[in-house]
């Protein structure tokens, strides 16, 4: 298996940094690296993998992310902007797969620094929904009889 | 020397939209100086339902009311499944 650092962009500052990458990435590797350049006290981490079964139970080959290039990255870009604009002391870090991926590859690594816990927790929650549903990313399912694209997001697991 | 004005609109497919109508992107041309996105859709469409489709102009989210205008990018798409 390949595993690769990633050379993210900074955006404006040395606060945000995300990157949508084409190929798989060790989500512990880019967290160690990363909290290694913000000197946050609390520091939040959220690591998405592929289930290795699809939306109707059956065993998954593999997943597919497309998105619309462009636009999916100027949305993620603003939304980051706007929030660390309200909260002086957040460090974003957000790694986003599109392409092909197999169970258990991670999808997406969201990491979220800031000088308090539940401000760190808080914006981890926030930015994980809009990637889920405000930004340009379409999930296709693969098994070993065909393909369907994913209709929507699965449950958050509880009441907010 | 005065430039030909472009009356093409580029319009762009995504994920099960563009996998439904065989296509990802074309050129079409448009009658006078807007038109409107709900009339793109009529036009290139087919019988996909219009619920829950998201549209967009030049990469920012619209409606179907809004206009088009010449050189302009328009965009359908399903909803959003990421994260």
């Amino acid at each position: 298996m390949r595993w690769h650092l990633c050379q993210c962009l900074p955006v404006d500052n040395l606060r945000i940094k995300f990157k949508i990458l084409e190929e798989t990435f060790n989500p512990y590797k880019e967290f160690e690296l990363w909290e290694k350049v913000n000197k946050n006290s609390a520091n939040s981490f959220f690591i998405g993998r592929v289930r290795p079964f699809d939306q109707f139970g059956n065993d998954l080959k593999k997943l597919e992310i497309v998105h619309y290039k462009g636009m999916t990255e100027n949305y993620i870009k603003k939304y980051l902007m706007k929030i660390s604009e309200k909260q002086d002391d957040l460090c974003i870090f957000l790694l986003h797969r599109i392409g092909f991926i197999y169970p258990n590859e991670p999808i997406i690594l969201i990491a979220v620094s800031a000088n308090h816990r539940g401000i760190a927790n808080k914006y981890l929650q926030e930015i994980l929904e809009f990637t889920k549903y405000k930004v340009p990313f379409w999930k296709k399912e693969w098994t070993f009889k065909g393909s369907s694209w994913v209709k929507k997001n699965t449950d958050l697991g509880f009441e907010l | 020397m005065e430039t030909e004005k472009s009356n093409k609109i580029k319009v762009v497919l995504l994920s099960s939209i563009a996998e439904d109508l065989g296509w990802n992107e074309k050129f079409l041309t448009i009658e006078g100086s807007q038109m409107q996105v709900f009339s793109v859709w009529n036009l290139i469409n087919s019988n996909l339902p219009q619920d829950n489709i998201i549209v967009s102009i030049n990469q920012e989210i619209t409606d179907m009311d809004a206009m088009i205008n010449p050189d302009d990018e328009v965009a359908f798409m399903p909803m959003f499944t990421g994260g």
